[in-house]
């Protein structure tokens, strides 16, 4: 029915966190306040910012789409491990990944060393540069990509293959001229998450000494105290944001319809035999090492030469635990505000999803102008922690709701039109059809969205970093005190902390995301 | 008919979305304790017009009023849950995380007869079996019954039914038919039925309304709507039929077909005749025509024959006519229907 209803007021409040802080960034770059940020700078970090997103874009695309297109058209020796686990990387925080081949590359480094003493063979990549920090965010995000288009080859289905089969096309003709355009919208969708990401990324870049728009967000808010500085660096992540939002969704509108799905049928994956299948596991091992076991399994083998600072890792491990639950249930539960409407306010919806492709980084800094005139105007009457906390998780919140908010809405369509209409006639109220009839439904998708959003929080760095209350580390944030003292092996040990924490839950979500067949909307979860 | 006789009352309804009008000053009125049939080709507004008598839908024109009360006006409307209306939908709208039985206590929450009202209708229904199975283990025709069930449940003052047999097929189908006429006569609920099936809706309903592009053109008995329909598409929708020019002079219709009394403006009309309602003599007689074609239908034929003038299809039980022959044709002036144009 027309007219305001409970729901759509709580759609509207879950919109409004989204988009708070977006406006508080904007607010204070215009604000009158000193931001002495030199336009030379500005210019070569965007730049920078620039030519990182471009390479990051490039190889993520080329190695999210082969893997996907191996795994998916092709059967070779452990295919089917391989759909799942080559989205592990997704669990490894991009920091650690750079820790790991910056001192793996090292040039006073074992490797380097023992190189050196075999003649020709003493040459290593600058992990400390602009290629080097694009590696490391390639392998780090190109699961983006390998998701996206994974489950574009899924839901496409043999028929439009077949077709072109018939119609007198050779296979590689069929997966240039049919497979590929299709395709194309999945692969720009997971290309603009993928430079989300890498725009959004601070732990990486800073430790390779790239200076981006985000590192300088942080930057200026920490080494000048200039929150002025610090929203004029982020309003063209803000613009970019948008921009990369509206790729995203412009792309989605090729997705495959429902009508499709309901005549699927799975592809027939050609057998590679003999060596090209060999190639194809080489491949994929290659990928999921360098990805994954090489700077997980370096980072261990330099942990396990120190004994670590356990007290300080347990109390930070509770506290990444603790506000990556919070934060994924306050998020959950504000997403799925915006859910149980957004087929009603599609605008609503979908300007929320703006917080996630905003940096983390720009989140807290458009929190920073609000929160202090909390803390001047509500003397005594908050502690200082839980405020900080508080703000914490509201900075999770809105930046990852869309994320939350994706596969809520997808587990609300199981719930029919007529569904919510029998519940009305049999006497709830619509808040109470939503309550008995929505939610239980859409349980199995909310957990999905907890899992999602808690991964992201436990990895989380730069909003962590500057809205942190005092003495309150999480095993990101020590890990990155660390690496700024170049104490590798004690870095380690939280990056792998946080592996432990994100990987379960990654191997769980991945395996079911693999697992599921289109058409199987109605299936239980 | 007296009003206070009127379960539900709807009187000059509009319904427009956007720039589509979907149903446009409809009246209809459900007489307490009876079976109407609703009957309307797809899209003439069958389910918008049922959905804004349950609630589901507000309206733009118009009042419905349910036992007496009013519950809909274009700026009012009681809420669906306050409303006593059961709903049954076409694609039954099962809860899937719920049992059967948990489906079919859902309206009854907080009563504490539930589990004995929940027991009875299991039972008269005949789903006890089935009570602690999810809704997609079971066939079509059980949870037809839930949904069934499941609005019966609060002992509403009427039951809406959209199209309770669209997703079954072939013999399940007349069976569900037959359950729900007598389940509805046994508990004395007042029901609406709707249908796009001529042959369901005139079963089933003891008054039938056709709707054609969001009017309700047409109300009576089902007998009564077959024989005297007031348009050609009231006539379309209860069956096929043979449709030819005529013209009215001095209170006669006039066609190929024969003369008829017809109360109606002198001008072009149409004369309608049902396929059934034609009938072969010997080959001097009646309307000459050729049969172009023959096809076997089960319990009849139908026979396409060309007159110099007209093509008329029959539906002819027993031994059939030849592609090619010449056939005379007779009928009944009484069988004949005369149309506004
Ligand atoms: N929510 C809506 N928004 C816009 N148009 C609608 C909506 N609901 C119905 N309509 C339109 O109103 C008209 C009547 O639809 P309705 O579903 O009532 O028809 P129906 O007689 O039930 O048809 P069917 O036999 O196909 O179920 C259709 O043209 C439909 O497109
Ligand atoms: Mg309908």
């Amino acid at each position: 029915m027309r007219g305001l209803t409970v729901l759509r007021l709580l759609a509207f409040l879950a919109a409004a966190v989204a988009i708070a802080p977006l406006i508080g960034v904007v607010a204070a770059a215009f604000g009158d306040g000193r931001a002495d940020i030199a336009a030379a700078d500005l210019v070569r970090y965007a730049l920078t910012s620039m030519a990182l997103a471009f390479l990051v874009g490039l190889s993520t695309a080329v190695l999210g789409s082969v893997s996907a297109w191996l795994v998916v058209m092709h059967s070779f020796p452990g295919r089917n491990i391989f759909a799942w686990a080559l989205a592990l990387p997704l669990a490894a925080p991009a920091f650690a990944v750079a820790y790991a081949y910056a001192d793996l590359f090292d040039v006073a480094g074992e490797l380097r060393t023992w190189m050196r003493a075999v003649p020709g063979l003493d040459w290593g990549p600058q992990m400390r540069s602009l290629p080097g920090a694009a590696f490391v965010l390639s392998l780090a995000f190109y699961p983006y990509v390998y998701l996206t288009v994974r489950a574009a080859l899924v839901n496409q289905s043999s028929q439009a293959i077949e077709a072109a089969r018939s119609l007198g096309c050779s296979p590689t003709q069929a997966l240039v001229r049919v497979a590929l355009p299709l395709l194309r919208p999945a692969l720009a969708a997971g290309v603009a998450l993928a430079v989300m990401e890498t725009l959004a990324d601070y732990g990486a870049v800073q430790f390779l000494s790239v200076q981006t728009l985000t590192t300088g967000v942080v930057r200026s808010w920490f080494v000048y105290g200039s929150l002025e500085a610090a929203a004029r660096l982020a309003l063209p992540l803000l613009g970019a944001a948008a921009l990369l939002l509206w790729i995203e969704r412009l792309s989605r509108k090729g997705r495959t319809d429902e009508a499709a799905r309901a005549r699927w049928r799975p592809i027939q994956p050609t057998p590679l035999e003999g060596g090209r299948g060999l190639l194809a596991l080489a491949f994929c091992i290659g990928l999921l090492t360098l990805g994954l076991f090489l700077p997980a399994g370096w980072l261990a083998i330099k942990a396990l030469d120190i004994s670590p600072d356990w007290p300080r890792l347990v109390r930070a491990a509770s506290h990444s635990l603790g506000l990556g639950l919070g934060g994924a249930i306050a998020t959950v539960i504000l997403a799925t505000c915006l859910a149980l409407s957004a087929e009603r306010m599609p605008f609503t919806a979908r300007i929320s999803s703006l917080g996630y492709a905003t940096p983390g980084a720009v989140m807290a800094i458009g929190l920073l102008a609000p929160a202090s005139l909390l803390w001047q105007n509500v003397p005594g009457a908050v502690s200082g922690l839980g405020v900080g906390l508080l703000l914490l998780i509201y900075a999770y919140a809105a930046r990852l709701m869309a994320a939350a908010l994706e596969p809520v809405e997808a587990g609300l369509t199981r719930v029919t039109p007529s569904m919510v209409s029998a519940a009305r006639t049999l006497g709830r109220s619509e808040t109470g059809a939503a309550l008995a009839v929505r939610l239980p439904i859409a349980s199995g998708a909310m957990l999905t969205a907890v899992l999602v959003v808690f991964i992201d929080v436990v990895k989380e760095l730069p909003a962590t970093l500057i809205l942190r209350p005092f003495n309150v580390d999480t095993l990101a944030v020590i890990a990155d005190n660390y690496a700024r003292d170049e104490r590798l092996p004690n870095a380690g040990w939280p990056s792998l902390m946080i592996l432990a924490l994100t990987l379960p839950a990654v191997i769980w979500l991945t395996r079911k995301i693999t697992a599921s067949r289109p058409g199987d909307l109605n299936g239980r979860h | 008919m007296a009003d206070t006789d009127a379960m539900v009352l709807v009187t000059g309804v509009s319904r427009v979305f956007g720039r589509r009008i979907a149903i446009d000053r409809a009246d209809l009125t459900l007489m307490r304790g009876r079976i109407l049939g609703l009957l309307g080709a797809s899209g003439s507004g069958k389910s918008t017009l049922l959905r804004t008598i349950a609630g589901l839908e507000s309206i733009d024109a118009g009042t419905i009023a349910i036992d007496g009360r009013v519950v809909s006006t274009p700026g009012l409307a009681l809420a669906p849950e306050n409303r006593r209306v059961g709903m049954v939908f076409q694609d039954f709208a099962l809860f899937p995380h719920l049992t059967v039985a948990q489906n079919v206590g859902f309206g009854l929450k907080g009563r504490a007869d539930r589990d004995a009202v929940v027991g009875r209708l299991l039972e008269r229904l005949r789903i006890v079996d089935q009570s602690q199975a999810f809704p997609h283990t079971l066939s079509g025709g059980e949870q037809q019954r839930v949904a069934l069930a499941r609005a019966l449940a609060r002992d509403p003052a009427v039951i809406l039914l959209d199209e309770p047999f669209s997703s079954l097929d072939g013999s399940l189908r007349g069976e569900v038919r037959e359950d729900l006429m007598e389940t509805l006569r046994e508990t004395g609920t007042s029901a609406i039925v709707v249908t796009h099936d001529a042959e369901d809706a005139m079963i089933m309903a003891e008054d039938l309304a056709l709707m054609d592009g969001g009017r309700v053109i047409q109300t009576g008995t089902p007998r009564d709507l077959y024989n005297n329909p007031t348009s050609v598409a009231a006539a379309r929708l209860l069956g096929p039929l043979n449709l030819v020019e005529a013209r009215v002079h001095q209170g006669v219709a006039t066609s190929v077909l024969g003369q008829k009394s017809a109360i109606l403006p002198d001008g072009p009309v149409r004369m309608g005749i049902r396929p059934t309602d034609l009938r072969l003599t010997g080959p001097a007689q009646g309307l000459q025509a050729r049969v172009a074609s023959v096809s076997f239908a089960g319990g009849y034929c139908v026979v396409r024959v060309k007159t110099d003038t007209v093509a008329l299809s029959l539906h002819l039980p027993g031994e059939a006519p030849r592609t090619g022959d010449v056939v005379g044709l007779t009928v009944d002036p009484a069988r004949l229907m005369v149309l506004p144009d």
